[in-house]
């Protein structure tokens, strides 16, 4: 079922560059066989048919699974006398979603606080940007009573040494924000 | 020739041009091993300083960051699995397992050694048969690039993992992003949706900061990721041990030495085609081919030896051709003639003095590089030391950082992001990356020379009539009928 959405997504991709190609002005000049445009379209030809492909050999692999779906079960009711399938889900995978749940949350956080500095950065400008970055995801990551204090440690030493290295040694200015 | 070269070593052999190369090559690695940063970007950021030097005093300073960077790579690619440079993509494939696995100071130490030992054969061959392997490159025209690339894109079935259609997929998509902004030969706008920012394309620069290092970051910080604190016998590098698995394993050597100057040589090929070229040929004619990608001494051989190789064969074509071979070269190339030096056929008999002043350059730069990887990988190591939580958002300052400071554009590190959670996102779906950045990489330049091909002569014929590009061609079909025949053969035992 992945691999089918995965096909599907390919296609639709590919068939979304090809509309915007498509629809792009192709320009050829003088003696030139292909236009701006035409390695792309043939790529996201190309991009297209392997999606297909993929959806395709889900249909396949689907249906060979099946057959020997088929016959794993016939040899389960051979063997057990009173097979008693259940739609309740099991603690094990209850568990099993909580887990992952808690697994994605750390991610999902640093990915978030991410996405909010870059946006944040041509406002505040590098330096207070990644001060508030640092600060709040080291403190997140780090453990025990003092963990602020070694948030504010570990910031100020990096931003020191971006500030030495970048803006006194290499007087290569790091991107400034309309506040600073 | 001799006479020359050893008026070369004397005018390199100074206290000052040894600092300077010294320097430059803790800049290099440096620059390479923090995930974020490049070499092209140590190089560039390096030239200023370079302005108020000597002829041979600058351009020996920036083989050091070259060379230091082409070694560097691998500490970040061992010990963090994040290439610090496209070259060291391949080492990630086994120098980290080995890592993970308890041995960063032998991973390290056999990347180390194979570094060294491939930089100085790739000086050597720079001395020796420059004009020779120029002259051969220079005879290949749009057809036989095509299909080049076309043999480089067909590795992509050997990296693809579980699914070759999952490869080919993010391999053709890598192609594709690779289109996006202006096409090479008009600069017309292409798959820009509308958008001004986008009508400069995307360079892989950024993609491959947020497809490797954001993606590799998030999947850490999933599976918890501690620090890992090693012992002391851990954390030294067993150097004998690591010279015994170089020399232990000739045959990956010679194979990621040779194929490193050979493709270096080519102009528009370097490093990071040639490692994964090196490391696939390495793993298909290996007996031990089931532990690559778990850490197999051999595939770090292939990777390492294989770009240091590059370094001296890049040089080849741009100092004899005046055509530089990758981006890195290119600069180089802007560094030499800032000094007032034109590079090309004539370089080497008008200014001898400065061309074996940094042959030589090249040859002392690949020993201070590995004792300065010696000297200061251990602090490297303890960089595995810090939990992943506290150096993931540091190594994202980096990120950024790297990004921004390759164009000076705040677009490039929205573009870093946007690849960082695309790439995350292919990792969730099971879909390998480094088919899309060898896309990436290879697409521009199999773009542009299918179309000066077809400009030349309209047709396709020349391709299968010109012998090299014929044997490209094959070599190519050889490649993937090898894949599907593995693959089946492997269902089949299963």
């Amino acid at each position: 079922m992945k691999d089918r959405l995965i096909g599907l997504g390919t296609m639709a991709l590919a068939g979304l560059s090809l509309w915007d190609l498509h629809r792009t002005p192709a320009r050829r000049f003088g003696m030139a066989v292909l236009s701006s445009t035409d390695f792309p379209i043939v790529v996201a030809w190309v991009l297209l048919g392997f999606g297909a492909i993929l959806v395709a050999a889900t249909f396949f692999a689907g249906r060979g699974r099946r057959v020997a779906g088929v016959a794993s079960a016939g040899a389960a009711l051979n063997t057990q006398p009173n097979p008693q399938p259940s739609d309740a889900p099991s603690p094990l995978m209850a568990q099993s979603s909580a887990e992952r749940f808690r697994t994605l949350r750390r991610p999902a956080v640093l990915l978030a606080a991410t996405i909010g500095y870059v946006f944040v950065i041509p406002i505040l400008g590098f330096y207070p940007a990644t001060a508030c970055y640092l600060t709040g995801t080291v403190t997140a990551g780090t453990r025990g009573r003092a963990r602020f204090l070694w948030a504010l440690v570990i910031t100020a030493t990096t931003l020191a040494l971006v500030y030495l290295v970048f803006h006194i040694w290499l007087r290569f200015f790091l991107p400034r924000g309309s506040v600073w | 020739m001799l006479e020359l070269l050893s008026t070369g070593f004397l005018t390199v052999l100074q206290p000052t041009t040894i600092l300077l190369m010294l320097l430059g090559s803790v800049w290099g690695i440096v620059f390479a091993a923090v995930p974020g940063l490049s070499t092209g970007m140590a190089v560039v950021l390096a030239l200023p300083l370079t302005y108020g030097m000597g002829s041979i005093d600058g351009l020996a300073t920036l083989s050091g960051i070259y060379v230091g960077g082409m070694s560097g790579g691998l500490i970040g690619s061992t010990l963090l699995g994040i290439p610090g440079t496209s070259s060291a993509v391949a080492t990630t494939f086994d120098g980290f397992p080995l890592a993970r696995s308890g041995y960063p100071g032998k991973a390290m130490g056999i990347g180390i050694w194979s570094s060294f030992v491939g930089g100085v054969f790739g000086a050597v061959v720079l001395l020796l048969s420059a004009p020779t392997v120029a002259r051969w490159a220079s005879r290949l025209g749009p057809w036989e690039y095509t299909s080049l690339v076309v043999l480089g894109l067909t590795m992509i079935a050997s990296l693809s993992g579980t699914s070759i259609a999952k490869g080919f997929i993010s391999g053709v998509l890598g192609v594709l992003v690779g289109t996006v902004g202006s096409d090479p030969i008009f600069g017309a706008s292409r798959l820009t949706f509308g958008f001004r920012a986008l009508r400069g394309g995307l360079h892989f620069i950024p993609v491959m900061i947020g497809l490797f290092a954001i993606s590799q970051l998030m999947s850490d910080l999933e599976k918890g990721t501690e620090g890992q604190a090693y012992n002391a016998d851990r954390l030294r590098i067993p150097n004998r041990e690591s010279l015994a698995a170089v020399f232990g394993n000739l045959k990956a050597l010679w194979i990621a030495m040779l194929s490193g100057v050979a493709i270096g040589a080519l102009p528009g090929v370097g490093a990071s085609i040639s490692s994964i070229w090196s490391y696939d040929q390495v793993k298909r004619f290996s007996k031990n081919r089931a532990e690559f990608g778990k850490g197999s001494p051999e595939g770090i051989i292939a990777a390492e030896a294989s770009n240091s190789a590059t370094a001296g064969g890049t040089l080849i074509p741009m100092l004899a051709l005046g055509l530089p071979g990758n981006p890195i070269s290119v600069i180089m190339m802007g560094a030499v003639m800032i000094h007032g030096i034109t590079p090309g056929p004539l370089f080497i008999s008008r200014h001898s003095d400065i061309a074996y002043g940094l042959f030589a350059a090249f040859l002392v730069v690949n020993v201070l590089v590995l004792l300065a990887q010696l000297l200061f990988t251990r602090l490297y190591v303890k960089v595995l030391a810090v939990p992943v939580r506290i150096l993931a958002p540091i190594v994202i300052v980096f990120c950024v950082i790297g990004s921004f400071a390759h164009n000076n554009r705040m677009a490039d590190v929205f573009v870093m992001l946007g690849s960082g959670i695309a790439g995350y996102g292919l990792t969730k779906l099971a879909i390998p990356l480094a088919p899309a950045i060898l896309g990436l990489i290879l697409g521009p330049t199999l773009e542009e020379n299918i179309r000066l091909a077809l400009m030349s002569s309209s047709s396709l014929v020349p391709f299968v009539t010109r012998p090299v590009s014929l044997v490209f061609l094959l070599l190519s079909l050889a490649s993937i009928v090898l894949v599907l025949f593995e693959r089946l053969r492997a269902g089949k035992s299963e």
